[in-house]
């Protein structure tokens, strides 16, 4: 069937928006709060019809979907989403860990699925993937930032066009610091995000693959993975 | 050490038959006794019968011939008269001297010798002398008679030996006695065989008992016995058994659905806490404001939680309670105490008392403040904005019948058994704005039973749910 809403997606250039289905407000509440931060515009529904609604109403990228909600659930509301002709990436949050559960709702035209409780890191991982995959994300998924170019599908990172032999935490660390240009990231938040928050909080680690990173980029002067002393880094996309 | 293992059919067989064989030996040994000292007596008889006539028309010769040598004169003939085939007799005279003794023929039997003792009680004038004797292998029934000169005669003047030969009674005696343990042997076999057999058919119920049992300790709580039918005492074990196992059954799914009910409500607080956590880890939330309301959206959690915890030890204390301090407390009081606090949350929805009669009922005041506290709380969360809620009671059958009804959405029908459940979240749930700790009616139940008491719900006919806790007065 042709989509009947291909233009629900926004135009590069802004952020994706991300739908959050979600009727328990404190579970809404920390997903605003959190893919606000990086990045997404969020709009929130508490039910199925309320989703159906805010579909109708303007663009949106992805759906971040409840299977428990209460009238329309998250299954309904995807089979009725799917019927209605919407292309959107769906991400279902259930809180069964049946597979039969999950194989219902990717029959039903979900595209991926959590269980509650979930690590932020992998939602956010996930709903990035899916937007890549439907093409949604801006700039075709290469990252950029003066000279330098990442691209995060194949792992490649260019200075000039020269490719650029990073380690894995060096290329993660880049990435991280290449989403949010300009943002300035503690040591501490560099460290959670490429260490996970399983590393033992010693931020060294974080000085020492940085001062490579920059080695290996050619940034003698600092000026792309600028220092902000006494808090951590940031990155410049301006720079020469 | 362990003992061998010996069936208990076995067991019971054998103690059978080893009853029965005592009772059989016991009758066998008396009656073969009894039959014997008949069977002697009648001998001993028959010997003195056949000899009175003899001796009588003998004696009178004494008297003839006058008194002296005269019994050595007709010693000889009345010895012979009183022999035959089977009895050899022999006269003594007082003295003790051996007169005459009848035996001719060969065919007829030794006399055997005399004993003093008994010749003594004989020559005394006792009638009735009889003793065993035994001679070269051969049983003898030895009767010694006084010999008078006419009957009824004082004087004695000797004594005749009647010795009859034994064969035939001994004959009978031995072939009773091998009838007597033939039919003890028989009956033995019979009667162990036929224990062995009704007791084998008995316990082969055991066999399903035990696979059963095997069967629900490995797990397959599924499982019963299928000989409830049997109308016996095996059946009601059976029957008792099934029972069990479906308690049994009933308790594990609801500990199970408890269990599962349980974790499943500490995903949401879990999910917020971990998601706040990493988010606020992850740097960002940087900007103060986003980082405040996922501080608020934790504690809120937090306090969520502690709430439920509170909940569950509670309802485990009413649960696990013996016995509760009870007071008399009127019902109305009740009533009008919990609508009031029920009013401060219910918003524009509308609560009525319809007043029942003026009873007072004895319990923890406390406990039932909070049944019908929660009651109200259900009903709140369960009706509209303007919704309707009215709370009622009836004394009946000892026991105080208290009604809350809502006109809200009801309950699914097929979730009325289960709505009392810990943790137990119906389909037609609005929304989770103003979500409780999920152990309200769990705890309702629990605080009814704990008096006593039970609690039912249904539909109204015209929409919305009535629930009713029923409680004895004492």
């Amino acid at each position: 069937m042709e989509p009947r809403h291909p233009s629900t997606s926004s135009d590069g250039g802004q952020d994706p928006v991300v739908l959050v289905v979600e009727d328990e407000p404190s579970i809404a509440n920390m997903l605003r709060v959190g893919l606000s931060a990086e990045g997404f515009h969020v709009e929130t529904a508490e039910s199925g019809w309320d989703a159906l609604r805010t579909l109708e109403s303007g663009p949106v990228d992805l759906v971040v979907l409840d299977v428990m909600l209460p009238g329309l659930d998250g299954f309904e509301t995807c089979r009725r989403l799917r019927d209605g002709g919407w292309a959107v990436p769906v991400l279902m949050l259930t809180v069964r860990r049946r597979v039969e559960d999950r194989v219902r709702g990717l029959e039903l035209g979900a595209d991926d699925y959590l269980t509650k409780p979930f690590a932020f890191d992998e939602l956010v991982a996930r709903i990035r993937a899916l937007l890549r995959r439907a093409g949604r994300l801006q700039g075709g998924g290469t990252l950029r930032a003066g000279p330098v170019e990442l691209d995060p599908e194949t792992h490649r990172v260019t200075r000039d066009g020269v490719e650029i032999r990073l380690t894995p935490t060096e290329f993660q660390l880049l990435e991280t610091l290449l989403r949010h240009p300009e943002r300035v990231f503690h040591r501490e938040a560099l460290l959670h995000r490429v260490w996970g928050y399983r590393s033992e909080g010693d931020t060294n680690v974080v000085d020492v693959h940085i001062s490579h990173l920059r080695r290996k980029l050619g940034d003698r002067d600092r000026q792309l993975i600028r220092t902000v002393h006494g808090v951590g880094y940031a990155l410049d996309p301006e720079a020469p | 050490m362990k003992t061998p293992r010996v069936p208990l059919r076995f067991r019971l067989a054998l103690a059978y038959g080893g009853v029965l064989a005592v009772i059989l030996a016991s009758l066998g040994v008396v009656f073969y006794a009894r039959t014997r000292s008949f069977l002697l007596e009648s001998t001993g008889r028959r010997v003195r019968a056949q000899a009175k006539p003899v001796i009588e028309r003998w004696m009178p010769e004494l008297q003839r011939d006058g008194a002296g040598a005269g019994l050595g004169a007709i010693a000889a003939p009345l010895a012979r008269d009183l022999t035959s085939r089977d009895t050899v007799a022999t006269i003594i005279a007082r003295s003790g001297r051996i007169l005459a003794t009848g035996r001719l023929l060969p065919e007829e039997p030794q006399a055997p010798p005399v004993a003093r003792s008994e010749l003594e009680q004989a020559l005394q004038g006792e009638n009735e002398v009889t003793v065993l004797e035994s001679v070269q292998g051969r049983r003898f029934l030895v009767v010694y008679v006084p010999l008078r000169p006419a009957p009824g005669h004082a004087s004695i003047v000797g004594a005749a030996q009647l010795a009859t030969r034994l064969d035939l009674v001994d004959g009978v005696l031995s072939r009773l006695w091998a009838g007597l343990v033939a039919a003890l042997l028989l009956a033995l076999a019979a009667g162990g065989g036929l224990g062995l057999l009704l007791t084998g058919s008995a316990l082969r119920v055991l066999g399903p008992l035990v696979a059963t049992c095997r069967a629900i300790a490995d797990g397959d709580l599924r499982r019963r016995t299928g000989l409830a039918r049997r109308n016996d005492e095996l059946g009601d074990l059976a029957r008792a058994f099934d029972e069990m196992a479906e308690r049994i059954e009933s308790m594990f799914a609801v500990q199970n659905r408890f269990v599962a009910n349980a974790a499943h409500e500490l995903r949401s607080p879990l999910t917020v806490l971990r998601g706040s956590l990493e988010i606020l880890l992850r740097g960002d939330a940087d900007d103060a404001a986003a980082a405040r309301e996922l501080h608020r959206g934790m504690h809120a959690e937090v306090q969520r939680l502690s709430r439920t915890c509170d909940a569950l030890l509670e309802l485990s204390r009413v649960e696990g309670a013996s016995a509760l301090e009870r007071e008399p407390l009127a019902v109305a009081g009740l009533v009008r105490g919990s609508v009031a606090r029920a009013r401060r949350t219910a918003g524009d929805r509308i609560l009525v008392i319809s007043e029942g009669p003026p009873v007072t009922l004895r319990g923890s005041g406390s406990l039932l403040a909070e049944l019908l506290d929660n009651l109200l709380e259900n009903a709140v969360e369960h009706t509209g904005p303007h919704g309707r809620i009215e709370v009622s009671w009836s004394a009946r059958n000892g026991s105080v019948e208290l009604t809350v009804e809502d006109d809200g959405e009801g309950i699914e029908p097929a979730e009325l058994p289960r709505i009392f459940e810990p943790f137990f979240q119906g389909s037609r749930r609005r929304n989770r704005r103003h979500r409780g700790t999920g152990l309200g009616l769990a705890l309702v139940r629990a605080i009814a039973e704990a008096h006593g008491g039970g609690v039912t719900a249904s539909n109204r006919q015209g929409g919305g749910a009535r629930v009713r806790a029923t409680l004895p007065v004492s």
